[in-house]
């Protein structure tokens, strides 16, 4: 087992002529500034240890002789323990924090907590620790980068956390022989087992809540300073297609929106292979009308299916690649020029037909359902794949890719835990069996 | 592991047997004795059944090889396990080549034998070599997004207006005749999905404790679906007609439109879940198969940059076999092995069992001693 030591606790002595006063605090959730001026300064100009004591007990909020839950709770919520002779005091110290902290930009929620996690590994943790404030959350301070030698935070609950992933992680971090880790992103594609990797095996996040709620379930989390997010370990398929907001709705929308993810990941991945299986291979599967819709939207394309999807898909990745990079102001016209020339120029000009159009806002739309950048990106590359099979194969290829794709899912593991699996019969810790 | 992942070992391969062989082989006896033989067959599948599994479960998270290992020469062992391993690779192959000419008949006919069978050769060259665990989980995944869908082509097939009672009470008249031992088997092979416990039995490492009542499902779900299997396609095509059908259920679903929808012809659903769902099953028997093959064989100077080599000399074997056997087969050949294999496959499962009996006396003597 892992040791248990919480770094995060200081203890400060206090000495003149003999006496000791000792305060106890927690670095990152204390004001500095304050510490100063309430304690240090006052102990040195008050110079008489029992008016020093009697100061102590006239400040705001002091509890004298907390019992050791109320004091470990104290300190958990940012207050300071100041111990002389046996006498504990307790006064709360709380940093308030007015700057750096911004709203969240990549993982928006419509009604939950607003701000994301700061580039200061100091501000993140007070910013997780005021949402949980419980004493058994426990961090671990490593370093990394073999040149940078950024600070990395392990962060968990001691009571709920797998000790089987807490040591996995310890030990990963362990090896990883970077000269320099920049971001948790950098970080998650280093634990991964394998050199080459699609699927991201660990939810990286900017929300406080996200976090603490995954703390809450004794999952592990790893902040690097410098970056606003976290890495969550062990992390599952099904995590990936969670929103924040899940839980904020009542039960039935959420699970419409989660049906709705669900739904946008399959059109997204299905559906430009299943136009090229369908017209290329099997037309008759679709309804005649349909079938003949379809072919009379084609009529004037010049070239086979697979050629007007790869053009279109490429034309849909560029104008999203471009609108990314450029600054705001400029990507507005990305966007008007590319859709003009996509939606009716590509058309009129039969280069591509209608429904292919169509098509391709589809899966553009749908593919920007998936909550969490990782996955998205992925699942668009993956329908690349998808579509090769189609082209290939028609649909019993798109069939087999599909199978193909899940034998893969299944075959991956996220710090131990199986990355894809149905989870019927709830067991918190199935790591031991794996 | 969970028991669930049991009963989806028997699940596969009762339905993948839907589609392939054994309709045909069941309506090719229809007036002579073939509700006889689904029940006689029945039997027979659930007595293995049961035995095998409440044997196996004695010995928790055990494989068959290594039991053998365990407690036979290392002669018998060896020998054993090649010859089961060779058996539960036929299985698939056969299944393999039955598919492969399915797919190419049914959805793409420009397409070439072997250029088909490379195809769905993929999934199952990953998916041998994976761990037993993660095989179980892909495949409970896969069944459960595919046999509802299935059900729901069944229960269209039960409420279609061209299902005529009558002719499905045909067969019930001729109960009295007695089915040859072809039917039979070919009845009680579609139990044999349980066999694959041979290897799987590793990841049940509590004991499993399968309750009656669950036995009698299995049961009660087998008879179903052998029935539906049979009739169905006799109601719908009628007893004179569905005779000269080679893909008896095939046909029957292309025989279904779905009104209100994007597609109209049930068939190409229909066949691309059944192919999906054989696939689960190939590569339950080519697991058990390149499992066992890997444990007997061991050749550690066969290495390449520190890897044993073995495995991947097996897959390759696999591989080249299959490839090498599409070429020399054609339909009715296929269908005449698979006939005879399910008549091969009971004594041979059956001998396996008794093996496994033995096994389990001297474990027990072992433990008594």
């Amino acid at each position: 087992m892992h040791q248990q030591k919480n770094e995060d606790i200081i203890k400060q002595e206090l000495k003149m002529n003999g006496t000791v006063v000792t305060l106890t605090y927690m670095r990152s959730m204390i004001d500095s500034n304050k510490l100063q001026t309430l304690f240090v300064k006052p102990f040195f100009e008050i110079k008489d240890i029992h008016i020093f004591h009697e100061y102590i007990h006239s400040l705001m909020g002091a509890k004298s002789n907390p019992t050791d839950d109320e004091r470990n709770d104290g300190l958990a919520g940012g207050s300071v323990a100041v111990s002389f002779n046996q006498n504990v005091t307790l006064i709360p110290l709380k940093k308030d924090r007015v700057d750096i902290v911004k709203e969240s930009s990549v993982e928006k929620t419509i009604q939950g907590p607003r701000f994301a996690f700061t580039e200061d590994l100091t501000a993140n943790l007070n910013l997780v620790r005021n949402r949980y404030q419980n004493p058994h959350l426990t961090m671990d301070i490593k370093v990394l980068g073999e040149r940078s030698h950024m600070d990395v935070a392990i962060l968990y609950d001691k009571t709920v956390v797998n000790p089987a992933v807490l040591d996995l992680v310890v030990e990963k971090l362990k090896k990883i022989k970077e000269p320099v880790v920049e971001t948790t992103e950098k970080l998650q594609n280093l634990f991964s087992d394998r050199s080459m990797t699609i699927f991201p095996v660990a939810v990286i996040t900017e929300r406080p809540d996200r976090v603490v709620y995954n703390i809450a379930q004794g999952k592990v989390i790893v902040m690097i300073d410098g970056s606003p997010f976290a890495l969550i370990a062990p992390s599952v398929f099904w995590d990936f297609f969670t929103s924040m907001d899940d839980f904020y709705q009542p039960y039935w929308i959420s699970q419409f929106f989660r049906f709705l993810r669900y739904t946008g990941l399959l059109i997204g991945l299905l559906i430009p292979a299943l136009y090229v299986g369908i017209v290329s291979y099997n037309p008759e599967l679709l309804k005649t009308e349909l079938a003949l819709s379809i072919a009379a939207s084609r009529q004037a394309v010049p070239y086979p299916s697979y050629v007007e999807v790869l053009f279109m898909l490429l034309m849909m990745e560029l104008l999203v690649e471009a609108s990314i990079r450029l600054p705001r102001s400029i990507s507005s016209t990305t966007t008007t020029v590319g859709g003009l020339i996509l939606g009716q120029a590509a058309t009129q000009a039969s280069l591509v037909s209608t429904i292919m159009i169509i098509i391709v806002s589809a899966v553009a739309i749908s593919n920007f359902c998936i909550p969490l950048n990782h996955m998205s990106m992925a699942m668009r590359v993956m329908k690349y794949v998808l579509l090769v099979f189609g082209i290939f194969y028609g649909l019993v290829g798109i069939m087999i890719g599909l199978l193909l794709l899940i034998f893969y899912l299944t075959s991956l593991s996220s710090f131990g835990e199986p990355y894809l699996k149905i989870y019927i019969q709830k067991k918190p810790n199935e790591i031991k069996e794996v | 592991m969970g028991n669930r992942y049991y009963y989806y070992l028997i699940a596969g391969t009762m339905t993948a047997n839907v589609v392939a062989f054994v309709p045909r082989i069941l309506i090719n006896s229809r007036t002579d004795g073939m509700i006889v033989a689904i029940i006689i067959g029945t039997i027979i599948g659930m007595v293995l059944l049961y035995t095998y599994t409440t044997l196996m479960d004695q010995f928790p998270g055990k494989t068959y090889a290594e039991l053998l290992d365990l407690y036979t020469p290392k002669w018998f062992s060896i020998g054993f396990t090649l010859i089961t391993a060779s058996i539960w690779f036929m299985s698939g192959l056969l299944f393999l080549l039955g598919f492969t000419f399915i797919a190419r008949q049914f959805i793409n006919p420009e397409t070439s034998l072997s250029w088909m069978l490379g195809l769905l050769l993929i999934p199952l060259v990953f998916g041998m070599a994976m761990d037993s665990k993660r095989v179980l989980y892909a495949t409970e995944i896969i069944l459960l997004a595919i046999l509802p869908l299935l059900l729901v082509i069944f229960i269209k097939a039960y409420t279609s207006d061209e299902l005529d009672y009558t002719t499905m009470k045909i067969p019930l008249m001729h109960i009295g005749s007695m089915p040859t031992y072809f039917v039979i088997a070919a009845a009680g092979y579609t139990y044999d999905g349980v066999m694959n416990l041979a290897q799987f039995n590793k990841v049940f490492t509590r004991k499993r404790q399968i309750k009656y009542t669950m036995y009698i499902a299995i049961a009660a779900v087998g008879i179903t679906n052998l029935l539906t299997a049979s009739l169905v396609p006799i109601g719908i095509n009628g007893i004179d007609g569905v005779g000269s059908l080679k893909y008896p259920w095939i046909v029957t679903a292309d025989s279904f439109r779905i009104e209100f929808g994007f597609f109209e012809r049930i068939l190409f659903p229909f066949l691309l879940l059944l192919i999906a769902v054989a696939i689960i099953v190939i590569l339950h028997h080519w697991h058990v198969s390149y499992r066992f093959f890997v444990f007997t064989l061991h050749f550690p100077r066969l290495k390449y940059k520190g890897k044993e080599m073995m495995p991947y000399l097996i897959l390759v074997s696999f591989i080249t076999i299959s490839f090498i056997a599409i070429q020399k087969v054609d339909e009715p050949f296929i269908y005449m092995i698979e006939k005879w294999w399910f008549a091969i496959v009971q004594p041979a499962v059956t001998l396996h069992i008794i093996v496994l009996l033995y096994v389990y006396w001297r474990a027990k003597r072992c433990r008594d001693v």
